[in-house]
């Protein structure tokens, strides 16, 4: 697992023993996100965030450890094992990960994700989209198209397709309750 | 959008199950602190379900006699239980271990062979619809039932799957006749009918599969939280 290509906000910076454990604290949402998604269940993703944590102060302490170089992908691989770990329990029969991710989405992970009433609002907004709107979140989060594969599709420009895709996501997302 | 964020391609395509796993744990890093980006690929999730309910449509399927009867069953059961919807749920989908069949590849089984990659890349839906064609052209054989079943299942289509998997249970010679008990059981667990779900999981049960006894751990796991209603 090699450092995410991707920052965030604060919590990437490289740890030592015995530096601010708070930090930690600030992956917990996500953490819980990517469990919830793979498991559906709320009370195992509470308790596979709480672990996380509590493995990854635990490391932070040890005295005779190098330091944490990248605590996001460090807390990422001890939730990723910990949710294989809940699946194979619940299941007996999930195979051993070779993949870096987290396992698949769980059928149930939307009821665990989102309310009954975001999902509900979701809903609506995407009932009201014209059809070409439709059709371009259709191909992005169903069929998994990038904005020049669409482009080829719609007769667009890539940089058209991608201005309009951000702009229907921007719109859909503000349906959710910002944290 | 800032740079610092994964574009939306790349979120939508770590959402649609599209991305390759180094990216998908990029992702899934970022996702770690960046709320903004865990809302957009819970979009996605809305999006893939609502998608999912309008495609599949079980009445363009001929239910066979089993399924009917399971259907019928469901008119007359009250809600499930948040328990037995639990074990209703799949922490991992069937595996399909990609064994070739044929020396010469037909048009049927080329769209079979393309849909069990969409299978096996999560895009279920995707897998149904090419599975099915792929029957109709030909390939009708016991793992297209099984996966058209189980394809169903992924996407929470309980009627379709049960459907497919009561057709799969009944093929005689077949390597899927004890999963495919198992998981028409998962289905009519969702569906409200526990009593027809551990008549399948008692034929599971009774197996020779590896599977048999998780079969019998569920009828367990059943009558458990049927007794604490």
């Amino acid at each position: 697992m090699t450092a995410s290509i991707f920052r965030a906000g604060t919590g990437t910076e490289k740890l030592h023993p015995g530096s601010n454990e708070i930090s930690w604290h600030a992956y917990a949402d996500g953490v819980r996100f990517l469990a919830l998604r793979s498991l559906g269940d709320s009370a195992e993703a509470d308790d596979i965030a709480q672990e996380s944590i509590a493995r990854a102060i635990a490391a932070t302490r040890d005295p005779d450890r190098e330091p944490i170089e990248d605590p996001a992908g460090f807390l990422y691989g001890i939730a990723r094992h910990l949710v294989v770990d809940a699946l194979r329990r619940r299941e007996r029969l999930f195979p051993i990960q070779s993949a870096e991710a987290f396992p698949a989405e769980h059928p149930d992970a939307l009821k665990a994700i989102v309310t009954a009433e975001n999902h509900q609002r979701l809903r609506s907004l995407l009932k009201q989209l014209d059809p070409a709107d439709r059709n371009l979140i259709e191909l992005s989060f169903v069929h998994g198209l990038k904005s020049p594969e669409i482009a080829i599709r719609t007769g667009e420009t890539p940089e058209a397709v991608r201005k309009r895709k951000s702009r229907l996501i921007e719109r859909l997302r503000a349906a959710l309750p910002s944290d | 959008m800032n740079e610092q964020h994964p574009n939306d391609d790349l979120l939508a395509a770590y959402s649609a199950g599209r991305s390759g796993a180094d990216e998908a744990a990029d992702v899934e890093t970022h996702l770690m602190l960046c709320g903004r980006c865990r809302d957009v690929v819970t979009v996605g999730m809305v999006v893939r379900g609502d998608h999912a309910r309008k495609r599949i449509r079980p009445k363009q399927f001929i239910l066979p006699f089993a399924a009917l009867a399971a259907a019928a069953a469901l008119w007359m059961r009250p809600a499930t239980t948040s328990g037995l919807e639990r074990l209703g749920a799949l922490a991992h989908p069937p595996a399909y271990n990609g064994i070739a069949v044929r020396a010469s590849l037909t048009p049927g089984d080329s769209l079979f062979r393309l849909g069990m990659l969409a299978y096996n890349a999560g895009r279920y839906a995707d897998a149904a619809a090419a599975l099915q064609q792929s029957r109709k052209l030909g390939a009708d054989s016991a793992a297209t039932t099984f996966f058209i079943g189980a394809s169903a299942l992924m996407i929470g289509a309980n009627d379709r799957a049960a459907s497919e998997l009561t057709r799969s249970a009944q093929l005689t010679m077949s390597p899927y006749t004890a999963e495919s008990h198992y998981y028409l059981a998962k289905a009519l667990v969702r569906m409200g009918n526990p009593d027809a779900a551990i008549t399948a999981l008692r034929i599971a049960g009774a197996s020779d599969n590896p599977s048999a006894s998780i079969a019998l751990a569920l009828i367990d796991s059943i009558q458990r939280a049927r007794s604490s209603r």
